[in-house]
């Protein structure tokens, strides 16, 4: 992956996940970095190049939604697309509040997910 | 005329006075002492009579040698005073002329008075006991060579004899006869009975025959009574010896006879002071022994009337009450009563009927009692059936030697034996569960041995099939240090069985209602740890067929994908597994266990939960706990059920503020402790008292069973679960079991 190149970032803190996450961007040609932590996102220096991040909601630190919330104050306009385990309607809500593109269930079917990366990479910036 | 008495002697003698006389004067000195005693009325004439038979009889007894009595009579009842003086000194100075007497006696006062007036003539040397009235004593003074022994006659006595018997006595019959002896007692008497005048009016009879005399005492006037004096001869002239009209007046007689003379007593007098010849008879026997020894006469003793003595039928005829009698009397002539005459008879009677009496009243009481004994006994047992058969409880006995096996219907009937049937030891055992037997039989060996009481639980199958548990309680008697016989009860305790494995099903139920509730509550953190694997084996799985499609296939990428889903797939079983142990039903099964582990999987139970709802929960486990004696699923519950009500208290306070705590540690007493302490808001001080009371909540949707569920598991523990409020806020749970016997043990 070259240095400017946009990539997408698997934030969640269930490495097997991120891993079959990763793979199946990688089959469908995407790159993609995965972070174990919502902090490690942060810390990485090339993370405003993520077109999209792939979000857990649940994280060891920081969960996904003040992630996305932090993101959106300081300025970086990332799409955010919300996978979790959780199946709590108020963390739906709440996650299209705050911009997620979307928002996905564990187990989601890779067909779907694929769709939304690449509707979220294809898709104009915001 | 009655003939003078004259002794044998005077046959021998025969006639020529003179010639004898001289042949006696050459014999004197010769031959056994002679007495003479010289009558006043004749041999016979009473009273006289016994005193003269007396003097007799008792100085022949006393006197050392044989005695020869002569006998002359004066009958000077019957003749003038002196008429017969010359005669009888004629004769008896030729009775002794040879020999003179060598004693003397005269009895009475004509006798006594002819021997003072002859007495130069008859025997001056022979010494003279004259017994008289004390009236005639003067007279005989100066009498030579006598002795004189006087009777004291008191004439006021007779009268008060009578008055004292019979104090209302008027009019009183006094019996003299007519010869000269009575008239001159007649005379003493009237002259005597003078004082008496004014209380008693005395007539006298001497003008009387005896039949006018019986005619007159016959119709005597109330208040009379008949003083009998003596009647020797009567107005007639007829004469009465030996007091045969003193019988004859008693038979006529209406009133009372009084006497004067020891001897009336029993001839039909009365009776009072009296004067006995026969003590005067022994006391001139007593004089005249002396004086044939030639002994000087010692004192005369004065012979005074004796002590009152009365007629026992007389008081009876007359009806005197013995009470009123002078003191120190006798009642003679007493007729034994039958009480008397029988006494030992009847006490042995008397006694033996007693006897009988006795036997027969212990017999009625030990007949009673027994009775009532076996009324008491009857009520016992009819108790003791009455509640045997209600509690359907039965009893036996177990003959050891014989095996034999009483029992009552119940325990047959239990066994499904009829109740006539006859029970033995192998018989029972038979009956018995084969899964029992052997510690059945183990448990009466042990029963035997001790005599304490055995309980034993156990199965029986009863001839229908039907299988049924009994409890049987008992205990062995021992006689001589070998078990005789085991007595005890037994009761089907099937219904109780099974009504006790009713109740541990459905709280088993009531605890697995409780805890799918309570897993219902963590479905958030069931959800999340199943939908991670669950989405990364989805993932992988999606991947693996692009790669597949691609030319060449990505072969090094399936391996790695299939290795990730293998390893996904063991971590959701792994999650179902943890959580199907929670949703199963069963039973509690007591094993020793480590509570550290059973803390640290329930806390990763609800870790996600707790991140869920922002809590912080710390374990702070001591290492080297001891196992306790515990169920693991039901400890987990109760575990979870803790930590869930901790995070449900703090959930209405800021993130950071929400911390539990778990602690286990060892306690003081040796029991394993779990503390769950939060940081909320604590309990409200009146719910602390009913926390643990089922349907007690504070939470909106709560069933309340939960803390009521986890107290009753901990007690099934022999644990206790308490709640309290610490002093810097928030609750704590104590969970306090005890540790697993084998560690404590170790």
């Amino acid at each position: 992956m070259s240095e400017h190149e946009m990539y997408v970032a698997v934030v969640d803190d269930d490495d097997s996940f991120s891993r079959a996450i990763s793979r199946l961007l990688r089959a469908a040609g995407m790159d993609s970095v995965v972070f174990a932590s919502a902090e490690a996102f942060l810390r990485d220096p090339t993370h405003p190049r993520a077109s999209c991040i792939i979000l857990d909601i649940h994280l060891g630190g920081m969960s996904g939604l003040d992630l996305c919330r932090l993101l959106s104050s300081e300025g970086h306009v990332a799409h955010v697309i919300m996978v979790t385990a959780h199946d709590e309607p108020e963390f739906c809500q709440e996650a299209r509040q705050i911009g997620c593109a979307a928002y996905f269930r564990k187990p989601v079917p890779g067909k779907l997910l694929l769709e939304a990366v690449h509707n979220v990479v294809n898709a104009p910036n915001p | 005329m009655d003939r003078p008495h004259i002794t044998r002697r005077r046959a021998r003698i025969g006639g020529g006075l003179f010639l004898l006389l001289l042949s006696a004067l050459a014999a004197e000195g010769a031959g056994p002492p002679r007495v003479l005693i010289l009558h006043s009325h004749g041999r016979e004439f009473a009273p006289f009579n016994i005193l003269s038979s007396t003097f007799r009889t008792e100085l022949a007894r006393q006197s050392s040698e044989p005695l020869e009595f002569y006998e002359a009579s004066m009958e000077a009842a019957r003749y003038e005073e002196t008429a017969m003086d010359l005669p009888l000194a004629d004769y008896l100075q030729a009775m002794f002329a040879q020999r003179q007497p060598d004693l003397i006696l005269t009895t009475a006062e004509p006798s006594s008075l002819f021997m003072a007036r002859h007495r130069s003539r008859l025997f001056p040397s022979t010494p003279l006991v004259g017994v008289v009235n004390q009236r005639m004593v003067p007279a005989m003074a100066g009498t030579t060579n006598a002795t004189i022994i006087p009777i004291h006659v008191e004439l006021a006595v007779l009268l008060e004899n009578i008055l004292e018997v019979l104090p209302a006595t008027t009019n009183v019959i006094m019996v003299l006869g007519k010869s000269p002896f009575e008239l001159y007692w007649t005379e003493q008497c009237r002259r005597e009975f003078a004082p008496f005048a004014s209380r008693v009016a005395v007539s006298y009879v001497n003008e009387l025959t005896l039949d006018q005399i019986c005619a007159r005492v016959a119709r005597l006037p109330p208040r009379s009574a008949v003083l009998y004096g003596m009647l020797a001869m009567d107005a007639a002239g007829v004469p009465y010896e030996q007091e045969r009209a003193l019988r004859i007046l008693h038979a006529a007689a209406n009133a009372p006879l009084f006497g004067v003379l020891e001897h009336h007593l029993g001839n039909g007098i009365v009776g009072g002071r009296l004067i006995s010849m026969e003590a005067l008879g022994r006391e001139a026997a007593r004089v005249g022994l002396r004086l044939l020894r030639r002994e000087t006469p010692a004192d005369v003793r004065p012979t005074r009337p004796s002590q009152p003595a009365y007629d026992w039928r007389e008081l009876r005829r007359w009806d005197i009450s013995e009470a009123g009698l002078p003191a120190g009397r006798e009642v003679r002539f007493r007729v034994p009563t039958f009480w008397e005459e029988y006494k030992w008879q009847l006490i042995a009677i008397h006694a033996l009927c007693l006897l009988e009496g006795l036997l027969i009243f212990l017999l009625w009481r030990n007949r009673r009692r027994l009775r009532r004994l076996q009324g008491a006994l009857c009520q016992s047992e009819e108790r003791l059936s009455l509640a045997t058969t209600s509690a359907k409880v039965g009893i036996w006995s177990w003959n050891v030697a014989s095996g034999a096996i009483e029992a009552t219907p119940e325990a047959k009937d239990i066994f499904g034996w009829g109740a006539s049937e006859r029970m033995t030891l192998p018989m029972f055992l038979a009956r018995l569960h084969p899964d029992d037997r052997t510690a059945v039989q183990q448990a009466l060996d042990r029963a035997l041995q001790d005599q304490t009481i055995h309980e034993i639980q156990c199965r029986i199958v009863r001839p229908d099939g039907q299988t049924r548990w009994i409890a049987a309680r008992g205990r062995a008697h021992s006689r001589d240090g070998a078990p005789v016989n085991m007595l005890g009860v037994l009761l089907d305790v099937t219904e109780r069985e099974q009504a006790q494995a009713e109740a541990q099903r459905q709280q088993a139920e009531l605890a697995h209602t409780s805890r799918v509730s309570t897993m219902g509550e963590l479905a958030a953190s069931i959800t999340h740890e199943l939908n991670q694997p669950l989405g990364a084996i989805l993932s992988n799985t999606e991947a693996a067929e692009m790669f597949l499609g691609q030319n060449p296939p990505a072969l090094a990428e399936l391996r790695d994908i299939l290795a990730d889903i293998r390893k996904d797939d063991e971590r959701a079983s792994e999650v179902i597994c943890r959580m199907r142990s929670l949703f199963r039903k069963r039973q509690m099964e007591l094993r020793p266990i480590d509570l550290n582990s059973v803390v640290q999987a329930v806390v990763r139970m609800v870790s996600g939960d707790a991140a869920l709802r922002k809590t912080t929960i710390a374990a702070a486990l001591s290492p080297r706990l001891p196992p306790v004696q515990g169920d693991r699923v039901h400890l987990q519950q109760v575990l979870l059920n803790l930590i869930m009500n901790a995070m449900e208290a703090m959930a209405g306070q800021a993130p950071e503020t929400r911390r539990l705590t778990v602690h286990t540690r060892l306690d003081d007493q040796g029991a394993v402790e779990v503390a769950v302490s939060d940081c909320g808001p604590g309990i409200e001080p009146n719910q602390l008292g009913r926390l643990f009371e089922p349907f007690s909540t504070t939470k909106a949707n709560g069933m309340g069973m939960g803390l009521a569920i986890s107290r009753r598991i901990i007690e099934a523990h022999h644990g206790r679960l308490t709640a309290a409020n610490q002093a810097g806020g928030g609750a704590l749970f104590r969970l306090i079991l005890p540790v697993a016997e084998e560690e404590r043990e170790s």
